[in-house]
C-alpha cells in the first residue's frame, strides 16, 4: 500500500516495539512483560495491553492467529500476534519522530539532560 | 525459597469457581486467549483475583468498541424511545425512557457476548427474545417498585409486541456482534469460507423474502386505505405511497436477488464469486437512499404537506417533520453505510486469503 503510515501513541509504540522483541514468542503474557519491562517503574495492567493490540489489529498494523491448547495453560491456547509491513512502516516513522524530537531537546539541553 | 515453594508454584492453578465465573464474564471471541493468559499468570489467588479485575474492564470495552455499530445503536434508541415506548397516556418522560435504556443495554451487551456462528436468522431472534424478556422484566421490577411509571396495557400487548418485529427485521437488515479481521495475510478453509457465505447467503435472501413481503402488504394496505380516503389531496398521497412501495418491491426484486454459491468449485472459484456477492451487497447498501428513500418520497411529500397545511402552526409543523426525516434518513444511510464498509473490508481481505488444508 502507498498510502502514508499511520500515527501511533506512545503506548501503540510500546506494543509494537514489544511484539518485534517477542518475535515468534509474541503473545498476551510476553508481550505485556516486554512493555512492562520498557515502560520503566510505570505499572502496566495486562487488560491495557489487549485493548491496544485490539486496536492495532483493526488498523491493521498487527495480525494474529489462536495456537493448539497447552496443559500449562488449562488447555487454552495463545493468540500470536506478529507485526504486518504496515506495522512496521508505523514503528519505524513512530521510532524516527522520536529521535527527531531527542535530538531537540538535546540541542536545547545537552546531552548530559539524560544523565541528570 | 525451596523445592517446596517452586512446586506450589509449578502446580498452581486457580480455583475451578474462580475460572467458571471468570468464564461467564469473558466475551466468546476472547475467551480461550484471556483465561489462558489469566491462567498462566496465576500464581496466588488474590493475584488472580486482581488481574481478572485489571483486565476484564479493558477487554469488555475493546469488545463493545469493536462490535457496537453506533448509528444502529442511536437509531435503535430513538425508535424504542420515541416510536415504541412514546404515547405514555401520562406525561412522564421516564416512563418511555427505562424501557428504552434498559433494551439497549442488553443490546450493547448481546453484541459484546454474541457468538461467533454464521446463522444470523437464530442469532437476530436471540436479540430479539432478550430485548422482550429485559423490557418485561423491567417493567416487572417497576410494577412492583414504582407503578406509576408503568408502560400502557395497549403499548404492551399491542406496540411492544410489533416493536420485536421490527427490531428483528433490524438486527437481520445490519447484522452486529462480529469483527471481521483486518486485510493481512490469513488462511481460510473451503469449509470455514463456504460456511460464512452460505450463512450470509440465507441471511440476504430473508431479509429480501421479508423486505418483499412488507413491501407488498405496505402497498396493499396503502391502496385500500387509499380508496377510502376522506380528502382528494390524502388519497393521492397515499395512492403515491402506495405505488412507492410496489416500486421498491420491484427494484428489490430486480437488484437485490441473492446468487448462490454453486457447489463443487474449487477454492480459488468460491472466493472470487463470494467476493462479487459481498461488492454487490456493498453496493446495495450504499445507494440504500436511492432504493429505498427515493420511491416513498412523493407520496410521504403530499401527505405531510397537507398535514403542515391543515395544523393551526404551519411553520413548526414543517420544522419538526423536516428535522425528524431528515435525522431518519441519515442514521439510515449511515448504518448502511457501515454495512457497505463492512462488506468491502471482507472483500479486502479475500483479496489476501490463501487456503489452509
Amino acid at each position: 500500500m502507498a498510502s502514508a503510515p499511520l500515527s501511533l501513541g506512545q503506548f501503540e509504540q510500546l506494543v509494537l516495539a514489544a511484539i518485534l522483541r517477542c518475535g515468534r514468542n509474541a503473545y498476551g503474557v510476553t508481550v505485556h512483560q516486554a512493555v512492562q519491562q520498557m515502560s520503566g517503574a510505570k505499572r502496566v495492567v495486562l487488560g491495557a495491553v489487549y485493548a491496544t493490540l485490539d486496536r492495532l489489529e483493526d488498523k491493521a498494523l498487527i495480525s494474529s492467529w489462536l495456537s493448539d491448547p497447552t496443559p500449562e495453560r488449562g488447555g487454552r491456547g495463545k493468540r500470536h500476534y506478529r507485526l504486518e509491513p504496515d506495522g512496521e512502516r508505523a514503528l519505524r516513522e513512530s521510532v524516527l519522530t522520536s529521535r527527531r524530537v531527542c535530538e531537540a531537546v538535546e540541542q536545547a539541553w545537552g546531552t548530559g539532560i539524560w544523565t541528570s | 525459597m525451596g523445592d517446596g515453594y517452586m512446586d506450589q508454584l509449578m502446580y498452581a492453578r486457580p480455583p475451578e469457581t474462580f475460572e467458571r465465573i471468570v468464564r461467564l464474564l469473558v466475551p466468546p471471541a476472547s475467551r480461550e486467549h484471556v483465561m489462558g493468559d489469566l491462567y498462566e499468570r496465576y500464581s496466588s489467588r488474590r493475584q488472580y483475583l486482581v488481574d481478572v479485575l485489571c483486565t476484564l474492564p479493558f477487554v469488555f470495552a475493546s469488545r463493545i468498541r469493536r462490535t457496537s455499530n453506533i448509528p444502529l445503536l442511536v437509531l435503535t434508541a430513538l425508535f424504542l424511545r420515541f416510536a415504541v415506548f412514546q404515547g405514555a397516556p401520562r406525561n412522564n418522560g421516564l416512563i418511555a425512557l427505562i424501557p428504552a435504556a434498559v433494551a439497549m443495554l442488553v443490546l450493547v451487551l448481546r453484541d459484546v457476548y454474541r457468538t461467533l456462528t454464521p446463522n444470523w436468522p437464530r442469532q437476530a431472534a436471540i436479540d430479539v427474545l432478550l430485548y422482550a424478556g429485559a423490557v418485561l422484566l423491567s417493567e416487572a421490577v417497576l410494577a412492583l417498585s414504582e407503578p406509576q411509571l408503568l408502560l400502557s396495557r395497549q403499548q404492551l400487548l399491542l406496540v411492544f409486541p410489533i416493536s420485536c418485529g421490527q427490531l428483528f427485521y433490524l438486527r437481520l437488515m445490519v447484522p452486529t456482534g462480529y469483527v471481521w479481521p483486518a486485510p493481512t495475510v490469513r488462511a481460510i478453509s473451503m469449509n470455514e469460507l463456504l460456511r460464512e457465505a452460505r450463512g450470509l447467503e440465507r441471511n440476504w435472501r430473508l431479509v429480501l423474502r421479508i423486505e418483499i413481503g412488507l413491501g407488498l402488504s405496505l402497498g396493499a394496505g396503502l391502496a385500500a386505505i387509499s380508496w377510502s380516503a376522506p380528502g382528494s389531496v390524502e388519497r393521492i398521497g397515499l395512492a403515491l405511497m402506495a405505488a412507492g412501495a410496489f416500486l421498491l418491491v420491484w427494484l428489490l426484486t430486480k437488484y437485490a436477488r441473492v446468487r448462490p454459491l454453486p457447489p463443487g468449485l474449487g477454492f480459488a472459484e468460491s472466493v472470487a464469486i463470494y467476493r462479487t456477492s459481498l461488492q454487490h451487497r456493498a453496493k446495495l447498501a450504499s445507494r440504500y437512499l436511492r432504493l429505498y428513500v427515493l420511491p416513498m418520497i412523493p407520496g410521504c411529500a403530499v401527505l405531510l404537506i397537507d398535514g403542515a397545511l391543515r395544523s393551526p402552526n404551519l411553520l413548526v409543523h414543517l420544522a419538526r417533520v423536516a428535522t425528524a426525516s431528515v435525522v431518519l434518513v441519515v442514521l439510515f444511510v449511515q448504518v448502511q453505510n457501515s454495512s457497505a464498509a463492512k462488506f468491502r473490508r471482507r472483500t479486502e481481505q479475500l483479496d489476501l486469503v490463501t487456503e489452509a488444508p
